[in-house]
């Protein structure tokens, strides 16, 4: 039997030298190339994810169980231990900002070791790079879109109604999305260079989650640190998540911050993924 | 390896290379006395040995320069000659040297003898006076036959050495051929015909003649060198050894650009020899050859060649083209052809054929510990020292081509695959493929936690293919695979046999084109290995062009077209399978 999707009909000419590695082809191929790397990049996805759950009596539940765990406990320490008034809504406020963190976290603090180990391990076998950043991104994703529905199942619970609003958490996500991937890749490169970096992002996260406007209101902040606190792109983010989510509105200052943080990550992202495909050649000498 | 301080050496003045005509004259006679073949020899052979003929005693100077010089040669350029009568007079006024423990040549006739029995070593070194500066260009040419003892009883070498460097071994001999810098396999006259080997170097650049053919250009060890070194040694009990006619070491900007650059001899030998092997881009290159020179074929040659090559669709164009150009039976009409019957064949437009594959002077430098970069080091020794694993690998593949790569441990036949799919950064050279190369390795990609259905699934995926598509080839993996009873366990539960059995499968159903096979063929138990060779078999058919990575000799000796041999990253040999086995016995031995 011979199959012949492998070929993307123009045969590839493929060129390497002590630069790197280049691919002339045309056009349709590359659309196809494209399409099929997306595919390919759920199917993994799918099967990293049963690969996850091995031996688990639960298996895949635990996707949605662990976020419901967690706003379980939170839930619990902010009305039982803490008394707090008014928990519902602060939880929900907390919440909120705690799932969409997540993503972001998980992302970052993974970037310095993604070269030396996923993205060295389909370089070594020839896989190429893009199909471990796709991958990476889709798992998150699937992630993120299964704490949205633990988030939302508790938002529902605790009286909130679903509100056409909430669709507009797409390109908010699409903007954090872009943001995280361009400091991944970018760390990326930085961490198979020198090493003791991953060390330092972890605690430089945990840090930036307290920077962030995740569990508190930007009104705590003082008018004299409120320009340098613009400068965190989460001090849009968050602040559109909140608003879409418990009001359904979006402040005109919110959008256009998610504006200016997608264009910027846009164009961060575009000369990272360049970057980091020219250093991943020369990867064997940093591993 | 000695050093080139200890080395003999044979200095002689232009005087002593008088005596040395009748030795050359006997390499004409001798080639003259051989039986008439249906090829004959050309006139440009004719008159290179005529040539030498030519150079009596009296005379050498004038025909010297006419053999070894297409050009006038400039007056202060100093020629120097060793001829037997020279070289025993040389001897006795102390300016032949032979080293410590090593068996003196035999002035014998008009010639050098040199035979040796178990362990003993003979060693000429040619070598440019003290008072002479190293020159731009330094040539040795030998006329000579050699015996050899067998492929493995003797190690009859031509080294170089620059100044007081170590040497380097430029031409290997070996039964049938030589090895040029242990890259490439250069065929010698078959049986006792002397022959004229020239080897030059100049600018960084070795140049190989045989018998007035320019042969083979490669990058040498020295921009320049001080001398040659003709080392021979026997390796067992029975004798070996070599005749040397005649020698001579030229300097300056010579070339030796006698004759007319043609040897139809050697370009219709190496014709017959490969219209049988079936290696089709050797017969296109012999063609080009024939065509270049504008050789007009004898029918013997066209008609096996094109019979040959009628079942070969994909070349027949461009070869039939190239054997109607060297034919010259046409004229003006590119892409016609003499059929099997003599008669033309009109071609469509002929192109020449390209190489999928072509693999130009690829070296792969890496650090020993690259990640070593802790202020307080815990081992002990040099840290982040560089390594060439691979070094100079220059070789084409074409259409239907399954190339083989032999080495031990260490080199460097995994990482030249490597470099092939982008895996591995080239420190010097170039790759250019023409399609998508996958390499498959044993475990690569595999999943242990998922289920060996999963992992078919999760590979197909990685190379590439739809969902559909590997769910379609699923059951025959399996079956071929044996086993239907353990495909939907994890992988981490499969035995040893059981995850190369699984791995060979799926590597070897998928369909690409440009297959890299990395030591993938010892799969399974005995009963399995039988379905290997045939599942293999059907492989070839399909794909391109394969390259196969293999320590055992079996497979490159009978299915691969071309095989490499890599030894500490050197090439030492591209070529006839069946030689680089043996080559590579020889190494290990």
């Amino acid at each position: 039997m011979r199959v012949n999707s492998a070929k993307t009909g123009t045969e590839p000419r493929i060129v390497i030298t002590p630069e790197g590695m280049s691919e002339v082809m045309g056009i349709g191929s590359r659309t196809a190339r494209l399409k099929r790397e997306f595919v390919k990049a759920f199917r993994l996805v799918e099967l990293d994810l049963k690969s996850q759950s091995f031996g688990l009596y639960l298996g895949n539940l635990w996707f949605l169980l662990e976020p419901a765990l967690q706003a379980g406990a939170y839930y619990f320490l902010l009305t039982v231990v803490f008394r707090m008034q008014g928990a519902d809504a602060t939880f929900a406020f907390f919440f909120i900002g705690i799932t969409f963190w997540r993503m972001h976290a998980t992302i970052v603090t993974s970037g310095p070791y993604f070269l030396t180990s996923k993205g060295y391990s389909y370089i070594e076998q020839g896989l190429g790079l893009q199909p471990a950043i796709l991958e990476t991104l889709l798992f998150e994703l699937i992630l993120l879109a299964l704490r949205l529905v633990v988030l939302g199942g508790f938002l529902i619970a605790i009286g909130h109604k679903p509100m056409f609003a909430w669709l507009l958490l797409i390109p908010v996500i699409a903007v954090q999305t872009l943001f995280s991937m361009s400091l991944f890749l970018g760390l990326a490169i930085v961490g198979a260079k020198l090493k003791d970096i991953g060390k330092l992002v972890g605690h430089a996260v945990w840090l930036w989650w307290y920077l962030s406007p995740g569990l508190y209101s930007l009104g705590r902040i003082p008018d004299w640190a409120l320009v340098i606190y613009r400068l965190n792109p989460f001090a849009y983010l968050m602040p559109s998540y909140h608003e879409l989510i418990l009001q359904g509105t979006w402040s005109q200052t919110n959008m256009l911050g998610c504006l200016v943080v997608g264009v910027l990550s846009g164009l961060a992202l575009m000369v990272a993924y360049r970057q980091v495909f020219r250093f991943s050649y020369r990867l064997v000498h940093h591993v | 390896m000695m050093a080139a301080a200890e080395h003999s050496e044979i200095m002689m003045d232009s005087a002593d290379s008088l005596s040395g005509a009748a030795f050359l004259r006997s390499v004409a006679d001798g080639v003259a006395a051989l039986p008439p073949t249906g090829l004959g020899l050309s006139p440009a052979c004719m008159a290179f040995f005529a040539s030498v003929a030519a150079a009596r005693e009296g005379g050498a100077a004038a025909g010297w320069d006419r053999v070894f010089e297409g050009q006038p040669r400039e007056p202060s350029v100093k020629l120097q000659r060793l001829v037997p009568g020279g070289l025993d007079a040389a001897a006795k006024s102390g300016q032949y040297f032979v080293g410590k423990g090593d068996v003196p040549p035999r002035v014998d006739g008009p010639g050098l003898t040199i035979s040796l029995a178990d362990r003993q070593r003979t060693r000429l070194v040619f070598r440019q006076p003290a008072a002479t500066d190293e020159p731009d260009s330094l040539w040795l040419h030998l006329a000579l036959t050699y015996q050899p003892a067998g492929q493995s009883d003797q190690n009859f070498a031509i080294r170089v050495f620059s100044g007081g460097s170590h040497e380097e071994t430029m031409i290997r001999f070996r039964d049938g051929g030589i090895v040029l810098l242990q890259q490439l396999w250069l065929a010698l006259p078959q049986g006792d015909r002397p022959f004229v080997l020239s080897l030059g170097i100049c600018k960084g650049v070795a140049t190989v003649w045989l018998n007035g053919c320019p042969r083979h250009t490669v990058a040498a060890p020295f921009e320049s060198i001080s001398g040659f070194v003709v080392d021979l040694m026997s390796l067992s009990a029975r004798r070996c050894g070599a005749r040397v006619f005649a020698a001579s070491l030229q300097t300056g900007g010579a070339r030796p650009a006698w004759a007319t650059q043609e040897d139809e001899v050697f370009l219709a030998d190496a014709l017959r020899q490969e219209a049988l092997s079936g290696s089709r881009h050797d017969q296109w290159r012999a063609f080009q050859g024939l065509a270049r020179v504008g050789s007009k074929l004898p029918p013997e040659i066209i008609g096996p060649a094109v019979a040959h090559n009628a079942a070969e669709e994909p070349f027949m164009p461009e070869l039939a083209a190239l054997l109607a150009q060297a034919a010259g039976k046409v004229s003006g009409a590119s892409g016609s052809a003499p059929g099997v019957d003599g008669t033309i064949v009109t071609m469509p437009g002929a192109e020449l054929p390209q190489p999928v594959v072509k693999i130009e002077n690829v070296s792969v430098t890496l650090s020993s510990n690259p990640a070593d970069h802790a202020f307080w080091p815990s081992g002990q020794g040099p840290r982040r020292q560089d390594m060439k694993v691979v070094n100079g690998v220059s070789l084409s593949a074409y259409e239907g081509d399954v190339i083989g790569i032999l080495g031990r441990n260490g080199a460097g036949k995994s990482t030249l695959l490597k470099t092939l799919v982008g895996a591995m950064p080239i420190s010097t050279g170039r790759i250019e493929i023409v399609g998508r190369p996958v390499l498959l390795r044993p475990g690569a990609g595999m999943q242990p936690n998922l289920t060996g259905r999963q992992n078919i699934l999760k590979s197909g995926l990685y190379m590439g293919l739809a969902p559909a598509e590997i769910r379609e080839m699923m059951p025959e993996i399996i079956a071929f695979a044996e086993l239907e009873d353990h495909i939907d366990r994890p992988f981490k539960y499969y035995s040893d046999g059981m995850r190369s059995r699984l791995i060979f499968s799926i590597a070897t159903a998928m369909p690409y084109d440009i297959l890299l096979l990395d030591e993938l063929l010892s799969a399974g138990d005995i009963g399995f290995q039988a379905k290997v060779t045939e599942r293999l078999d059907r492989v070839i058919q399909r794909a391109k062009v394969l390259f196969v990575v293999q320590h055992t000799f079996d497979f490159i000796v009978s299915r691969c077209s071309k095989c490499l041999v890599l030894d500490k990253g050197n090439p030492v040999f591209f070529g006839d399978p069946q030689i680089a086995a043996e080559v590579y016995r020889e190494k290990v031995s």
